[in-house]
């Protein structure tokens, strides 16, 4: 299996964000005050009017991201099956762009960031490129 | 390898609603209100304290919230800011705590308060925001050399860090922090679940508290 490492690679982080979306989520409905460590701004970002869609927390629909993404990806290595890789793949895109939304309203709606949610950025970002070095890959060997 | 994840995945969980839940300050209780506290509401009710920073952008975001519902409650709480500048962020929250007490000090506490909440932008990134504190001192119509001779005297600046020292005290963290009747309250997300909160804790109170 061509991709093993990768996608080992790509199941511990989506591990890890699914810890942090979970944290923001369970803070979210808690209604208690995220603790900011680098950036100013946690509570502007977490409790802003973007913060939910359609009355739930953004936060939850990362948590059931990553956490599809990990069984998806866990899913591959029992199976198998280049297809599900290949779509797991194509997924990332959107979680890349959501990330990516998010990131934009962050730093130039609210002008506040949150620590929570720029590490969940980073891990979808890295996600999307293992992602496209997978499709990337499979392209060339069908090429070949 | 399934049951092994599932166990992992349900193990992560229950860690992390712990961890998010865990609230340090419980049992964490607040000085009460003194005579030197700023108030509003009607004494004798249950007590909400706001422990904040005039340049923290999370204080100013739950201001107009705050304003909302200690004008909604007032008959039914007393409501107190305390000064928690968080100098080590902001670089000019003292300054502005100070404005704020020394315009106390001609009766006009509450009205530089809003002030410095809602013009937070124009004065946070200044290097020296006196003159911008005295432009608002003027508009307000205090008595400027009174108030630039408050604004650096021993006593406003006392009063500034014991108020900042209780809440050290009770383990303020972070601004806005919120104590109804001595108690932590978890900050509410917005109005309505500001609203929710007071209600449930009024409901919970129904015995007057002694403000002293």
């Amino acid at each position: 299996m061509p991709n093993k490492k990768t996608v080992w690679f790509m199941i511990a982080l989506s591990f890890l964000g699914f810890l942090d979306a979970t944290y923001l989520t369970v803070k979210h409905y808690a209604g208690t005050a995220l603790v900011c460590n680098i950036f100013s701004g946690c509570d502007v970002v977490t409790t802003s009017k973007y913060s939910e869609i359609l009355g739930q927390p953004i936060a939850l629909l990362g948590a059931i991201y990553y956490l599809s993404m990990f069984f998806f990806l866990l899913y591959y290595l029992d199976s198998q099956k280049a297809k599900v890789l290949s779509l797991a793949a194509y997924v990332t895109v959107t979680g890349f762009i959501a990330s990516m939304t998010l990131m934009y309203i962050q730093g130039f709606v609210l002008k506040a960031l949150c620590e929570y949610c720029v590490f969940s950025a980073l891990t979808s970002t890295i996600l999307f490129l293992c992602g496209a070095t997978i499709l990337w890959k499979s392209k060339r060997l069908r090429d070949d | 390898m399934w049951a092994g994840a599932v166990l992992i995945v349900l193990i992560a969980v229950f860690g992390i609603y712990k961890a998010a839940t865990y609230d340090s300050t419980a049992g964490l209780t607040v000085s009460a209100i003194s005579s030197t506290d700023w108030t509003k509401g009607t004494p004798g009710k249950p007590v909400l304290i706001e422990y904040s920073d005039f340049q923290c952008p999370a204080c100013a975001a739950y201001y107009p919230v705050v304003k909302q519902v200690v004008s909604e409650y007032s008959g039914r709480i007393q409501f107190s800011y305390r000064h928690f500048p968080l100098y080590e962020l902001h670089k000019n929250a003292l300054e502005s705590s100070y404005a704020a007490q020394a315009s106390g000090k001609q009766g006009k506490f509450w009205e530089m308060h809003d002030k410095l909440f809602e013009r937070q932008k124009d004065w946070s990134d200044l290097d020296d925001p006196k003159p911008t504190f005295e432009q608002y001192a003027k508009e307000l119509g205090l008595n400027v050399d009174t108030f630039k001779k408050d604004s650096a005297s021993t006593e406003v600046r006392d009063a500034v860090a014991q108020s900042r020292a209780s809440g050290e005290a009770a383990d303020v963290g972070g601004t806005p922090s919120f104590f109804f009747n001595g108690k932590r309250l978890q900050n509410p997300p917005g109005l309505e679940a500001f609203r929710a909160a007071l209600d449930y804790y009024l409901s919970q109170s129904p015995v007057q508290t002694t403000s002293k």
